[in-house]
């Protein structure tokens, strides 16, 4: 489903943000991408997303090419970022309907699958509001609700889980869980372990902007936790 | 306390110019980019100092430097009031603002107080520019004594004082109403257009008064002058009194600007974190029920997402739209003005005619929304950048809002113009045609040139709307197209006026789809 073959992004300034980065998400995976603050863990999935350009490699999404095919790849996609902005002067529902006309999704559709996820989400009562009332975690509902829409066969999620309260973090695992059953990929990036260790079939650890290790949750933790894991390959595998 | 105030107001202004970018970014392009704009509020200060200088020596050169301070005095007062009519919800009572500032160790009367003289400071900076050149020309002028100069020093430094307080009343004032409405930034929206067409009407009043005049009356000029700033500003006679060595006028005048600035900002002190919450408020909402939806294209989609958006923000539509609103205001003046009267008295002899189509498309490039609308994306540029679209139909959705806005005043003015003037046929045509030409030219060039000078990351919406480079480009590079459309117009036999406009038009039409052309070449991804 998504295939990064040596992904370079250096950012005006010269600084490095990813080097050389390969790995592969195939349909059904919830693949976690893990690393410390300023790893390249975001660079990488804008990169992905299309929101940032990049000087070499290839990213491409279900065959194609993110450089040569950027619309077909995002129609393909969903993508919500750390920090949901939204377009504050619209009503939720008035967002929701934008987002629903810009993947052209049919009316019958998106009041379907607004409402079943809306409900879920217990968001519905809310969606008359301006987004700009909404609270932090109000506004991820809706961003999770709006790269739902679509029925995107990737989702790429940064941070999902801050912000969310404990019912919504539940309902989102089982969302993820539900599109990966019908042969999407979800690829996110997290800070919480946790999360990581019992959500994920997959796992990439990024450090200063380089992949350390990828591959199956148990074959990487090999029963210790992921956590440790985690420590011994940030502390001691040398990037540079 | 002092410190306090003096740290607060240091960020407070920091904040303001774009200087602390253009001093620490480490981001070449940004630093560039601000190191512009600093030079662009520089310029403009220039040609602010250099207007007022020049209009205070014609003053004198007509024998007339008595006006001078009091006109001054009126100019700076407009000045402020509408500067900080719009910056009060921004700069004063911003809610935001406070929430962070009020957890730190410092007091609520020191915030408040910070905020004010952020305010003050910059007022004063617009003052001075306005008055020391002026004032210059009146002293070789009219040869005052040495009282003039304490007095005008000290003049100048409680000048913004009062129009600021009604100002930053009226601003609030607003602000509570609106925030206690469904749609309130509509409603802000009508009660500022609504102030500002007094302001305006008010000004026209003046001029007419002034304009009815005959060359007789030319010795009484001065005082029928001084007569309508005093009755438009009533401190004035007090101000220009106490230049001309009243010391009771001067302190009457000193007295009432501090005294009513000093209860303004006390009273404001005492309630001000629930006076922010109170003017920050919102209409209480009810539930939604879900009901049929409908599908639109994606062009129509981005359509209606930027419209909603032109009138979400009223100092947006306040800014863009005054070129159209004074268009109208030219054609309906025209109904009632003796065109021919107006000629002879400024003894253009038919020129302000013959130029009548570039004055309107002067109007048509004053501020179009095009200059802003990539960076009034803000922060929810990445949705645009990760949505499946193409530039085009961004980019024309963009377009046709600065459209929607201008051709109808276009239309509009043409309709008066036509009832009041009743021009040949070829006249007609370029009453209609050179507006629309210059709309659709500044709707492309001020979409390009904000297509160069992005701005996200933004704190407030006037920093994009008003002191944004892009706009500031956008508007000189109007300039520049009228100039050189009167260049055009200028040099070319009047026999030949027909061919002159239709060169123009056909120049901007073909820059138009020039730059348009090129704009599709862009990548949304690149632009950051």
């Amino acid at each position: 489903m998504l295939e990064i073959k040596n992904l370079t992004k250096t950012y005006k300034g010269g600084k490095t943000a990813v080097r050389d980065l390969t790995l592969s998400v195939h349909a059904g995976d919830i693949y976690g991408f893990i690393g410390h603050n300023g790893a390249g863990k975001t660079t990488t999935l804008k990169c992905v997303a299309g929101i940032t350009g990049f000087e070499s490699g290839e990213i491409r999404i279900d065959g194609h090419s993110v450089q040569e095919e950027p619309v077909l790849c995002k129609s393909l996609t969903a993508y919500i970022p750390d920090n949901p902005d939204l377009y504050e002067y619209l009503t939720g529902i008035q967002y929701l309907n934008f987002i629903a006309d810009i993947f052209s999704v049919t009316p019958a559709l998106r009041e379907e699958r607004i409402g079943k996820y809306a409900g879920a989400f217990q968001l519905t009562d809310a969606l008359g509001d301006l987004i700009s009332s909404y609270s932090h975690g109000m506004k991820q509902k809706l961003a999770i609700i709006s790269a739902l829409i679509h029925a995107p066969k990737l989702l790429i999620l940064d941070e999902p889980f801050v912000g969310l309260d404990p019912a919504a973090s539940v309902t989102l695992k089982e969302i993820m869980h539900e599109l990966c059953q019908s042969g999407c990929a979800v690829f996110f990036s997290t800070h919480v372990l946790d999360v990581a260790e019992k959500l994920c079939n997959k796992i990439a650890i990024i450090k200063n902007g380089a992949l350390v290790t990828a591959g199956e949750t148990r074959t990487l933790t090999g029963g210790a936790s992921l956590e440790s894991v985690f420590m011994e390959v940030v502390n001691h595998v040398q990037t540079d | 306390m002092c410190r306090q105030i003096k740290l607060l107001t240091h960020l407070q202004l920091l904040g303001l110019f774009n200087l602390n970018e253009a001093l620490h970014s480490r981001d070449s392009r940004r630093k560039k980019r601000a190191v512009l704009m600093v030079c662009m509020f520089i310029l403009l200060g220039v040609m602010l100092a250099v207007y007022a200088g020049a209009l205070s020596f014609a003053y004198a050169a007509l024998d007339m430097a008595e006006i001078i301070p009091a006109y001054l005095f009126t100019v700076v007062s407009l000045v402020i009031f509408v500067f900080t009519l719009f910056k009060s919800g921004e700069m004063i009572f911003n809610l935001k603002d406070y929430e962070k500032t009020v957890v730190l160790p410092v007091s609520s009367a020191a915030i408040v107080t910070s905020r004010f003289l952020s305010v003050y400071l910059v007022n004063l900076l617009i003052s001075a520019l306005v008055v020391l050149p002026g004032t210059a020309v009146y002293a070789w002028a009219a040869r005052p004594d040495a009282l003039f100069y304490v007095f005008s020093l000290a003049g100048l430094l409680l000048m913004p004082l009062l129009p600021m307080t009604v100002s930053s009343l009226l601003g609030a004032l607003i602000l509570a109403v609106a925030s206690r409405m469904r749609r309130k930034n509509l409603v802000s929206l009508v009660l500022y257009m609504l102030l500002t067409l007094g302001i305006l009407l008010l000004s026209l009043r003046m001029s007419v008064s002034i304009g009815g005049m005959t060359d007789t009356q030319l010795t009484a000029y001065s005082a029928v002058l001084l007569q309508a700033l005093a009755t438009a500003y009533p401190l004035t006679s007090l101000y220009t009194a106490g230049l001309n060595g009243s010391i009771g006028s001067f302190l009457i005048f000193a007295g009432l600007s501090v005294g009513v600035f000093a209860l303004y900002v006390f009273l404001v002190q005492r309630a001000y974190a629930s006076v922010c919450t109170a003017l920050n408020a919102s209409a209480a909402h009810c539930r939604y029920t879900m009901g049929t939806l409908t599908q639109t294209s994606p062009l129509r989609a981005l359509y209606k997402k930027e419209l909603r958006r032109y009138f979400s923000s009223s100092i947006y539509v306040m800014n863009t739209c005054i070129g159209g609103v004074l268009m109208i205001i030219a054609g309906a003046a025209a109904l009632f003005a003796d065109m021919g009267q107006i000629d002879a008295v400024l003894g253009t002899s038919g020129i302000l005619l013959q130029f009548a189509p570039l004055l309107l498309g002067l109007m048509c490039t004053i501020s179009p929304t095009t200059a802003s609308a990539v960076s009034m994306e803000g922060r929810q540029w990445w949705l645009m950048q990760s949505l499946p679209i193409s530039v085009r139909p961004v980019f024309n959705s963009k377009l046709l809002i600065n459209l929607t806005v201008m051709l109808p005043c276009c239309a509009v003015s043409w309709i008066l113009l036509l009832i009041a003037l009743r021009p040949a046929a070829a006249a007609a045509l370029w009453l209609l045609l050179v507006p629309v030409c210059c709309t659709l030219f500044m709707s492309v060039a001020g979409l390009s040139v904000n297509l160069k000078m992005p701005v996200f990351n933004w704190e407030s919406e006037t920093a994009v709307v008003k002191q944004s480079s892009s706009t500031l480009f956008t508007m000189l590079a109007g300039f520049g197209t009228i100039a050189a459309g009167a260049a055009l117009v200028y040099a070319m036999p009047a026999a030949l006026l027909n061919l002159a406009y239709a060169v123009f038009c056909l120049l901007l039409l073909g820059a138009s789809a020039f730059l348009y052309a090129r704009m599709g070449r862009l990548r949304l991804a690149d632009i950051a």
